[in-house]
């Protein structure tokens, strides 16, 4: 099941791949394409490119893979160049010409089948055809190139596996490289040493490609190819998880990767100073009883007096309907006349309490949201683990997609919530432009509240119809949101700190 | 498992080094039950600061060796900036290459064709040529660099002591002086 678009619902597992746009030319959107990729793809990915290069230029693997990584794993570039001036990559693996890099010239071959030799680390006498020398004529036998071999792969050395022996004169180390002779006897025979060996691989094309990043999640092995490198855009790994790929943030939408480092720094100073501190409970407004949040939404029931609460701006009613259709997301100034009239530091501060407390909120709501996300994730698998074949398991199954489908959209919608008053906070007050992503923002921020209380309620009560329009409208508005912001809301941010640095550079762009 | 190939490779050494014995060099086991320590003897390189000099080292091997490399440590006192004052030689191939891209740097350092005898010439080469960019005595290399005389002059008063263990020395090294003539009265 293909998702084509990064801020589409999800529905069970599949590629994950997408596009967004970059407000990054001020008028031409740059539309930037990603996919999620597998270990297993990473090493296709990877296994693809060496295939080119060796079908093209009869080189022999191990060689094609290390001027690969010398081109950053640039197929075309390496193409071009062992066309052009061949010299020129052999040099860059240490050898002279065209003809050594496909392998011709003296050495690099097993002994004739007849006579002996020592092996010069273990110093037993071998058959001939028992031992393995690679271009320079260092010969060992096999037992000790697999040791030898066994080793470097333990601590890590992948391409760059070399010969073992040295100069006699000079005592330099042999820097000639093993041929595929080696990696396929003595690699890729056993399966741990070749799994670490492939996984090293892995590892050096990753981080020698500019296009390719691991995903910041801890524990993660995911990674994602971007089109355009150093990309500000949004991606979702195979595991879910939402991440920004030029900073390696949590995905930050609308805001900005500079607004982020900003904002993260004036919070913690700002936490550090006891100005702002993270509220882990708030009273009732009615019996003033201490109250945790359990759950991502604002609403609260209370449990003591059953009066219905707004955990944000604290307004209260007998039921639960005006607490879900009013909003307090948008900064009143002109209600604080005190703030108005000094405009001193402590009307910044409020500001930026406000945000910051809307911030929090979000950021702590958006931990359930991941929570909730992963659980009913975990369904579906449960769910089609246990079918057999019946008509009410499938019905269970479909269910649980829809279910998991709208705890997916709420997660995203939630991170975008938490970033998007990060957004506001920079943003240049009193323009048109704040005003109608207020507005969205405010929406939004209703919209998902319906959509947390509907996911969250308990199973029985929950109507997956409902969940779904719900998640449906909560895409729609953010999509709306992202929209507002793309058209030309950057460029209304305040001019103190939040440029788009990337901007700057060329930036050079690649198919996926 | 572990050790059985080094035991091999080193009992082989041995008897290679018993058969044709170089010039200037002793290298055997401390024990038949250990071949993963040996006590080596040398003389000082001639033409250098050290010509004369009976000099007596340990060399400890590790499981894994000649994959990995083994350490050096003098037993007589060697006034010289690429011994440690313990008495460690710090050398480049007795260094174990930790290159991630191996392939391209060919730098002096241990590979496993490299031997107790590889060892003690190179040694030797050191004795007369030392390096002073990375000092393993610092003191010893201001010495050697902006006072040879009396680098000279101390090293002449080691090479007597490894000789005679003269009085005067013992005075200025009581230690290691001790350590060395307790583990020599074994060697060989």
């Amino acid at each position: 099941m293909d998702e084509s678009s990064s801020v589409q619902s999800g529905s069970g597992s599949g590629s994950r791949s997408g596009s967004a746009a970059l407000e990054g030319d001020r008028r031409t959107a740059v539309v930037v394409e990603w996919r999620a990729l597998t270990a297993e793809e990473l090493d296709e990915a990877l296994a693809g490119k060496v295939r080119k290069v060796t079908q093209v230029f009869a080189l022999p693997r191990l060689v094609a893979l290390r001027v690969l990584q010398r081109y950053r794993y640039e197929t075309d570039r390496v193409v071009e160049a062992l066309v052009s001036r061949p010299e020129a990559v052999a040099a860059s693996v240490g050898l002279t010409s065209l003809d050594e890099l496909q392998g011709a010239g003296p050495g690099s071959e097993t002994g004739p089948a007849d006579g002996d030799v020592v092996c010069g680390v273990c110093y037993c006498e071998v058959a001939m055809n028992e031992s393995h020398t690679l271009r320079c004529g260092h010969r060992f036998c096999y037992a000790c190139w697999r040791i030898h071999v066994e080793m470097e792969v333990r601590e890590g050395r992948a391409a760059g596996l070399a010969c073992m022996g040295s100069d006699a004169v000079s005592n330099a180390r042999c820097s000639v490289g093993v041929d595929d002779f080696v990696v396929e006897r003595f690699v890729l025979g056993k399966a741990r040493v070749a799994g670490r060996y492939k996984r090293f691989l892995r590892e050096s094309y990753v981080s020698g490609n500019p296009y390719i990043k691991w995903c910041p999640f801890e524990g993660c092995e995911c990674a994602v190819e971007v089109d355009l490198h150093d990309a500000a855009v949004s991606v979702e790994c195979h595991a879910g998880h939402l991440w920004c790929y030029r900073c390696s943030h949590e995905a930050h939408v609308p805001a900005s990767c500079e607004q982020v480092k900003t904002w993260l720094t004036e919070v913690r100073e700002e936490s550090a100073n006891d100005n702002w501190i993270v509220v882990n409970t708030k009273a009732c407004p009615k019996c003033g009883v201490a109250t945790e949040k359990n759950g991502g939404c604002n609403r609260i029931g209370c449990a003591k007096c059953s009066i219905h609460w707004c955990w944000l701006c604290g307004i209260s009613s007998p039921t639960p309907e005006l607490i879900y259709s009013h909003g307090c997301g948008k900064f009143e100034e002109e209600q604080s006349e005190t703030i108005q009239t000094r405009k001193t530091a402590a009307a910044e501060m409020a500001r930026f309490t406000h945000y910051a407390d809307r911030y929090n909120n979000h950021h702590v709501s958006r931990e359930f949201a991941q929570k909730l996300a992963a659980s009913l994730g975990n369904m579906i698998t449960s769910s089609s683990s246990s079918t057999t074949g019946g008509g009410s398991s499938e019905m269970r199954r479909t269910m649980a997609e829809q279910l998991a489908g709208a705890a997916k959209a709420h997660l995203r919608a939630r991170t975008a919530l938490k970033w998007s008053y990060v957004f506001g906070f920079y943003c240049r007050r009193g323009t048109r432009q704040l005003e109608l992503f207020e507005f969205t923002q405010e929406a939004l921020a209703k919209e998902v509240e319906q959509l947390a209380s509907a996911l969250e309620d308990d199973e029985d009560n929950v109507e997956p119809a409902d969940v779904v329009r719900l998640a449906h409208l909560v895409e729609h508005r953010l999509d709306g949101m992202q929209r507002t912001v793309a058209e030309g809301m950057q460029m209304a941010a305040e001019s103190g700190g939040v440029q788009e640095s990337s901007e700057a550079g060329p930036r050079k762009r690649r198919r996926l | 498992m572990p050790g059985v190939g080094a035991m091999k490779r080193l009992l082989r050494e041995y008897k290679e080094l018993s058969r044709s014995p170089p010039d200037g060099i002793a290298a055997a086991p401390v024990s038949d039950s250990n071949v993963f320590q040996w006590k080596v003897a040398m003389v000082g390189p001639e033409g250098s600061d050290y010509e004369g000099a009976f000099l007596t080292a340990v060399l400890d091997f590790p499981h894994n060796y000649p994959l990995a490399p083994p350490t050096m440590t003098f037993t007589t006192p060697v006034w010289h900036p690429n011994v440690y004052p313990s008495g460690k030689v710090c050398i480049s191939i007795l260094h174990e290459g930790t290159d991630a891209s191996g392939y391209e740097s060919a730098t002096e350092r241990w590979s496993p064709i490299q031997s107790v005898l590889s060892i003690v010439l190179s040694v030797l080469s050191m004795l007369a040529d030392p390096n002073d960019e990375s000092p393993a005595n610092v003191d010893a290399a201001v010495e050697w660099r902006d006072n040879r005389p009396a680098f000279r002059a101390r090293v002449k008063a080691h090479i007597e002591a490894s000789l005679g263990l003269s009085p005067e020395l013992l005075r200025r090294y009581p230690a290691s002086i001790a350590a060395s003539a307790s583990s020599t009265s074994s060697l060989l």
